[in-house]
């Protein structure tokens, strides 16, 4: 299911720049309208560039982490690169599964968003701190736990829609 | 396959590097006009979003409740609010005649003394514009959000946000149509408050989770819970006399050197809609001990 099929290219991806652009736009505005009203502010973008990133690779999930987190941190008050870093580094991860991990179903990409949680959110709080906005390090065992059920169970809803998406847009390869 | 590995990792280095130059020119500040841009051109999007938002979220809270208990509780509530507003403004309007009249009495039991009365100038009121709340931060850390109004309403940086419940925070960004309001219950919000009752003095500063703390509140200040806290209007940042919220707990240990008090605020920050920018008020002179 979440293996999908190589492009050739840094950024051949004419297609799917447009899509990028709205999908992640939309995921921007939807985090900074909607889920502020949720009483858990789960990490849409995260999933869905963990999502994207397991489903076609390092390549496309780096420039989909590298485009929302841009978004995010110019929408934000916090220091610039705190959302980009937290954001490339689970492109990162989610592109070496996808690499190395040939299965299916729902463990791996579970795994993957846990992971990647665990690791974004201590190095948001590291890039605001360097900044010298002083954000106490508690401050992420009160927020992580809930984030980490509900970013889970998003990015499981983000992955069929995501897979149907990715099989309509997944270029053809060339023959040799 | 090595050579596509080197490929990716470039691709990551190199994104990584955009990062970092992109956070070096924001510690410059040469981001700012993007930011404001970004937040100009998405405030007429994310308004109508935020608007969609909290409808569909009072949507799913009134599937919640029965109507009728629903608007019954909705009534009570608004004129709960409104009694207690009314009760803020009589009761330091109580404070304010005693303080005349303790003035005046003063003043005919030392006929002696040369003494000048000062006028009390007005609080608030001075200028106050409109605003709604278009967007929130996207960190779950900072309690910041945006609204509709900029430079061209007259808005500046430092300008008090207020709601007729009280204080909301401060203005610490400013676009052309649209600024950043540094909530109360941020971690680097504070702001100086008096308890209406005694006017015990402190500052009230947020905890980043909705709550806020009043400390350095001195030993034997007279405070419980209960009581309203106010704006003292010490510095001149924010209007004095503007509702910050209700004391919950207060701690007190003889080893301290301070007392701390746990406040609720009167605001609703997870609800806000509307707000009003302070664009101009009359600093009021401190009270005379």
């Amino acid at each position: 299911m979440l293996n999908g099929r190589k492009r050739r290219g840094l950024f051949a991806v004419p297609v799917n720049v447009y899509l990028l652009l709205a999908l992640v736009a939309i995921a921007a505005l939807i985090h900074v309208t909607w889920l502020p009203r949720l009483p858990v502010r789960p990490d849409l973008m995260l999933a869905l560039v963990v999502a994207w990133s397991l489903l076609r690779g390092l390549e496309e999930g780096l420039l989909w982490a590298f485009v929302g987190g841009v978004l995010l941190d110019l929408l934000s008050a916090g220091p610039f690169g705190a959302f980009t870093i937290g954001l490339l580094v689970a492109a990162l991860i989610g592109g070496i599964v996808h690499r190395t991990v040939f299965t299916s179903g729902f463990f791996w990409p579970t795994a993957t968003m846990i992971a990647t949680t665990l690791l974004f959110h201590p190095m948001y709080l590291a890039v605001v701190n360097v900044a010298g906005l002083k954000v106490p390090w508690s401050a992420v065992s009160q927020v992580i736990v809930p984030v980490l059920v509900w970013n889970v169970v998003i990015l499981l809803l983000l992955l069929a829609p995501l897979a149907w998406l990715h099989r309509r847009t997944a270029p053809v390869p060339v023959s040799a | 396959m090595m050579s596509r590995l080197v490929e990716r990792s470039w691709l990551f280095a190199t994104l990584l590097a955009l990062t970092i130059a992109g956070a070096a020119l924001y510690q410059t500040g040469r981001l700012a006009p993007v930011q404001r841009a970004l937040s100009d051109v998405s405030s007429p999007i994310g308004e109508p979003s935020s608007a969609l938002a909290a409808r569909a979220s009072d949507a799913i809270d009134a599937v919640r409740r029965f109507q009728s208990l629903a608007s019954e509780n909705e009534d009570l509530r608004a004129e709960v609010e409104r009694l207690s507003l009314e009760n803020v403004r009589l009761t330091e309007l109580a404070n304010e005649t005693g303080r005349l009249r303790d003035e005046l009495g003063y003043k005919q039991t030392n006929p002696s003394l040369q003494l000048r009365g000062a006028e009390i100038v007005s609080r608030g009121g001075g200028g106050l514009v409109p605003g709604r709340v278009t967007s929130r931060d996207p960190s779950p850390y900072l309690s910041v959000l945006t609204i509709n109004l900029g430079q061209r309403d007259g808005v500046k940086q430092g300008q008090a946000v207020v709601t007729p419940l009280g204080l909301v925070g401060r203005i610490v960004d400013v676009g052309e149509r649209t600024a950043r309001v540094l909530l109360l219950t941020d971690r680097a919000s504070s702001v100086n408050g008096q308890v209406m009752r005694t006017r015990v003095t402190g500052v009230v500063q947020g905890t980043g989770d909705g709550r806020l703390v009043m400390r350095y509140i001195e030993q034997g200040g007279d405070i419980k819970i209960g009581d309203i806290v106010l704006t003292a209007g010490l510095g001149g940042v924010f209007p004095r006399g503007q509702p910050i919220g209700q004391v919950t707990s207060v701690r007190q240990q003889d080893i301290e050197l301070f007392q701390e008090a746990e406040i609720r605020p009167t605001v609703d920050f997870s609800r806000l809609e509307n707000v009003l920018v302070v664009t101009q008020f009359e600093p009021t002179p401190p009270e005379n001990p």
